[in-house]
């Protein structure tokens, strides 16, 4: 057992830092208020300069008055989180971590050792550089408002103190060598390195950043940074506008006047720049998020730890990982790579948490490096056998409505504007990655179960396979329609118990005969 | 096994319901469409969008008609529940069918509910949940859903007994092998 111990006084900072932002935000708001009323009066020079001869008008007054307030409650906050981290206590009983908090309204959560699921460590630039870690201790249950589930103990300790937390829980909670020297209390902390099983380099996270990076992304940021020049600076768009509008009809003639095939290979090299682009800034991103990164499996834990600024560090036991997410993107299937996430109790509830496993890897070597870390995943996926239906649902369908709708759309154009080389060419881009999808749709879609995992697989160009333990799902549900069901086949619903509340894969038109077979083996 | 229906009751419940939605769901929501496309129909000065609207509220109004008097007996045809020893099976749906499948020994817990229009009727809703969702079984007779509800108590009982002793006897045979 250890004692009462008070976290980092640097908590008081980071409690401080969540109410920071509303302040900031009400301050804002009022500034930008008052300003416009007072410039709008055209009395913001008078009122600077009343306020610096000592003459206040009612404007300065105001403006005044609300620092002052907003100081006032910013002092209280900083005084309220004092007090906060001076009654937080964390002590552990022979088999229990005691969490406590509060003088006048007091919480005591009692955490057994063997329920707590995940223990997790970050530390962000801040917490670098005066050396202390957040401890999350997370068991994984649901609270009573179920979209909030955060862990139950989240406190800035010295990273010292965090280590010797975490070596303790995990030796009284295996029962392992380390358990002796905790209730001793002579924990030697870190003095043993884990065995780093899988160590991701450079190459990965170019290769994961050239892989991952979404055009989309980029678009959208373009189109937000356009909208935010339009709303500040209205004068100088429509001016621009202007200057511009005579060059884009030119644009619009030369394209009008191209053959339709150029116009496509100008448009893929369009693509291709931007996603050239795009690249650049998701590899620096994926340097700088997963450097270092390392999974070691130790004893009945699985141990991931990474990050150049902000630094991951997770211990995920292994009884309580009940899926892995295998997602590959269009590229990293033309490649034959993919990243593995998994999904683990009291682990990946908050939004942006997600207990990445390996972020890179090749897929040929995916099950010999889960053999080495989570050898109760390993399995070769088969393929229950695809039906003509399912081809009709995956391929032919969607080649027909799109096929239909951009025809309707071409149509319409030429009815409005006349013959329009853009829009035809941009018809037939869709049309072909529709087809495109439909077909890695069919290709990607499968089913398969053992006694210990059940693999669901699907997706187009986003390709997501599941392997969820058996004794993991809950339950099982074939949805079918009239139509569907005269062709023998159904989407299959896998519910499984994890983090969230309804946690479910989903794999679409495949025959229905399997859906006895796989409900056997779930009941077993 | 066979799989069972649901109450008879449930029919004229389902008709009940919808009644009440007809009238003060459908018909208000009809009427406001017809307003709107009257008001469009005098700005513009033709009979077209007047008769788009009536369109709309036929349709709303006739869809609503079709679920009150045809799909209550095909609902009362689809929907059916099997409890087995082991499992149990929830089929429902009419152009849209479920078929699911729940382990007993994955049950969490199970509940009886009535809501107000079912009260009435004498009716009830098992509600069984597991660690990933929660499923209903509908419109069953109070005596029949609260006779399930203890019989699946039972038999989750007898299963986390068994699955505890499964595992006791794993623990002591790995204990005995160290």
């Amino acid at each position: 057992m250890f004692e009462k111990r008070r976290c980092h006084f640097t908590h008081i900072f980071e409690l401080f830092a969540r109410y920071i932002y509303v302040i900031l935000v009400m301050a804002f708001t009022i500034a930008f208020n008052i300003v416009g009323d007072i410039s709008s009066k055209k009395e913001l020079l008078d009122d600077v300069k009343n306020a610096s001869g000592f003459v206040m008008s009612s404007g300065a007054l105001t403006v005044l008055i609300v620092i002052g307030v907003l100081l006032l409650v910013s002092m209280i906050m900083l005084l309220y989180c004092a007090f906060k981290w001076r009654f937080t206590f964390v002590s552990a009983e022979e088999n229990t971590l005691i969490y406590e908090s509060g003088k006048f309204i007091k919480k005591r959560v009692a955490i057994p050792f063997e329920k707590i699921n995940t223990i997790d460590m970050g530390r962000n630039v801040f917490e670098r550089l005066v050396g202390t870690c957040r401890l999350k201790i997370d068991t994984g249950a649901y609270s009573s408002r179920q979209e909030k589930n955060s862990a139950e103990m989240n406190l800035v300790f010295s990273l010292k103190e965090a280590e010797e937390i975490r070596f303790y829980i995990l030796g009284r909670a295996e029962l392992d060598s380390r358990a002796e020297e905790a209730e001793t209390g002579k924990v030697t902390v870190g003095a043993k390195e884990p065995d780093w099983v899988i160590k991701a380099g450079i190459g990965d996270f170019v290769l994961y950043g050239l892989t991952s990076s979404s055009v989309w992304k980029l678009f959208w940021i373009l189109v937000a940074g356009f909208f935010f020049v339009v709303e500040i600076a209205q004068g100088f768009i429509d001016e621009a506008f202007d200057y511009l509008w005579p060059y884009v009809e030119k644009a619009t003639d030369v394209i009008a006047g191209t053959n339709i095939v150029l116009v496509i290979l100008g448009m893929l090299l369009f693509f291709l720049i931007s996603a050239l682009i795009s690249d650049i800034w998701t590899v620096i991103w994926a340097a700088i998020r997963f450097a270092d990164f390392r999974v070691a499996r130790e004893g009945r834990n699985v141990i991931v730890r990474y990050g150049l600024i902000t630094v991951k560090n997770y211990t995920l036991q292994v009884r309580n990982i009940h899926a892995l997410i295998i997602k590959q993107n269009v590229f990293q299937q033309m490649l034959g790579r993919c990243s593995v996430e998994a999904v683990c109790m009291g682990f990946g509830d908050e939004k942006t948490e997600t207990a990445l496993l390996l972020p890179i890897i090749r897929t040929d070597d995916l099950n010999r490096l889960l053999n080495v870390i989570l050898p109760e995943y390993v399995t070769e996926m088969n393929v229950r056998p695809r039906n003509k239906a399912g081809l009709y649902y995956h391929i032919v369908r969607p080649v027909v409505f799109w096929g239909a709708v951009l025809c309707g759309i071409c149509i319409a154009c030429r009815q409005l504007i006349g013959v329009s080389t853009l829009v035809d060419a941009l018809a037939i881009m869709a049309f072909v990655s529709a087809a495109v999808k439909g077909v890695l749709s069919y290709k990607n879609t499968a089913l398969d179960w053992n006694d210990k995992v059940v693999s669901v697989q699907r997706g187009g160009f986003n390709k997501v396979a599941y392997r969820i333990r058996t004794d993991a799902v809950q339950e099982v549900q074939l949805k079918t329609n009239v139509i569907k069901k005269c062709f023998g086949i159904g989407s299959y619903y896998v519910h499984f118990h994890g983090p969230k509340f309804n946690n479910t894969s989903v794999s679409g038109n495949i025959s229905d005969r399997f859906f006895t077979a796989l409900a056997d083996t779930v009941e077993d | 096994m066979e799989f069972q229906r649901v109450d008879k009751k449930a029919k004229t419940k389902w008709r009940f319901s919808r009644i009440i939605a007809l009238i003060f769901a459908v018909i208000p929501a009809a009427v406001a469409v017809l307003l709107v496309f009257s008001a469009i129909a005098e700005d513009e000065g033709s009979r077209m969008p007047m008769m788009i609207g009536w369109i709309i509220a036929g349709i709303l109004v006739l869809i609503q008609l079709l679920s009150i008097f045809i799909y209550p007996p095909i609902e009362y045809i689809q929907w059916a529940y099997l409890i087995a020893p082991d499992r149990i099976e929830i089929k429902k749906g009419i152009f849209y069918r479920t078929h699911t499948v729940i382990p007993i020994s994955r049950i969490q817990h199970v509940a009886v509910t009535q809501g107000v229009l079912q009260r009435p009727f004498r009716l009830s809703t098992v509600q069984i949940h597991t660690a990933g969702d929660v499923m209903e079984i509908q419109e069953l007779g109070t005596d029949v859903a609260e006779e399930i509800c203890s019989r699946l108590q039972k038999r989750v009982n007898v299963k986390v007994e068994q699955k505890n002793a499964a595992q006791a006897q794993t623990d002591s045979e790995a204990g005995s092998e160290v």
